[in-house]
């Protein structure tokens, strides 16, 4: 499976209701050896309601400036959510489809 | 209220903002090539993990998607032939830090040849019928 293939792919409930849009996958860093390559987990999906471009890290509180240009992507991404992967019910092989989220999903607003 | 873990920035690292497109840099800080898209396999654990970075138009063209993603997979699948569908990759345990680059745990001497297939395949199929192109001085 590739990133390119669930980063701008819709989800929908498990009723085919329209969630949003994949913006971005969180990954888990887990610890490593100095050196050695990051291990890196899938750990849930960056779910927004509007816009399917990435948060840019405004989000996360890493990016300051431009000011405007941070309220800009907040409010284009009001409402996004992360849904941790384990509650991903359905990963159609036919990119065109949409991720569908068991019964029980959470969603942890951003 | 505590925050939950998957909004910790220390903790967490997003595919699209962090990694996608970013500059892949060798041990020296020689560029590479750019991150044109991820290949995520299952591990034994069950975890979804980055196997591998994958490189070029074969790679760029389905992620993009549309008229441009499409052109990008035509000129991928002229350049590689129909029985080499899959885009050039570097193995992600050869990635030694992940900051504002990517950086490769080794010299671009000891990589693949074949990272640049586009720029190899226009340099080979247009840039050397332009008349005088073989006097450039490197």
């Amino acid at each position: 499976m590739r990133a390119g293939e669930l980063v701008g792919r819709a989800v929908v409930e498990h009723d085919g209701r329209p969630l949003g849009v994949c913006t971005d996958l969180r990954c888990w860093r887990e610890p490593t050896r100095a050196g050695a390559a990051p291990r890196l987990r899938l750990a849930g999906l960056v779910v927004s309601p509007r816009h399917a471009g990435s948060l840019l890290g405004y989000e996360r509180g890493r990016l300051q400036g431009p000011r405007l240009l941070a309220r800009l992507v907040r409010r284009l991404h009001r409402g996004a959510v992360v849904v941790p992967w384990e509650d991903v019910a359905t990963v159609p092989d036919d990119v065109h489809q949409p991720i569908v989220l068991g019964t029980a999903r959470r969603a942890i607003p951003l | 209220m505590t925050r939950d873990p998957l909004l910790d920035p220390q903790r967490t690292l997003d595919l699209n903002a962090d990694l996608l497109d970013r500059q892949v840099v060798d041990a020296d800080d020689v560029p590479v090539c750019k991150v044109d898209d991820l290949l995520l396999e299952q591990d034994a654990d069950g975890g979804w993990r980055p196997a591998a970075i994958l490189l070029g138009p074969g790679a760029l063209g389905p992620r993009i998607g549309g008229r441009l993603g499409a052109t990008l997979s035509g000129i991928h699948r002229r350049m590689r032939g129909q029985r080499a569908p899959e885009p050039p990759r570097i193995a992600w345990r050869l990635v030694a830090a992940v900051d504002s680059d990517v950086r490769l745990g080794l010299p671009r001497a000891l990589l693949p040849d074949d990272l640049t297939p586009l720029e190899d395949w226009l340099r080979a199929h247009v840039v050397a019928r332009i008349p005088g192109s073989r006097d450039a001085s490197g």
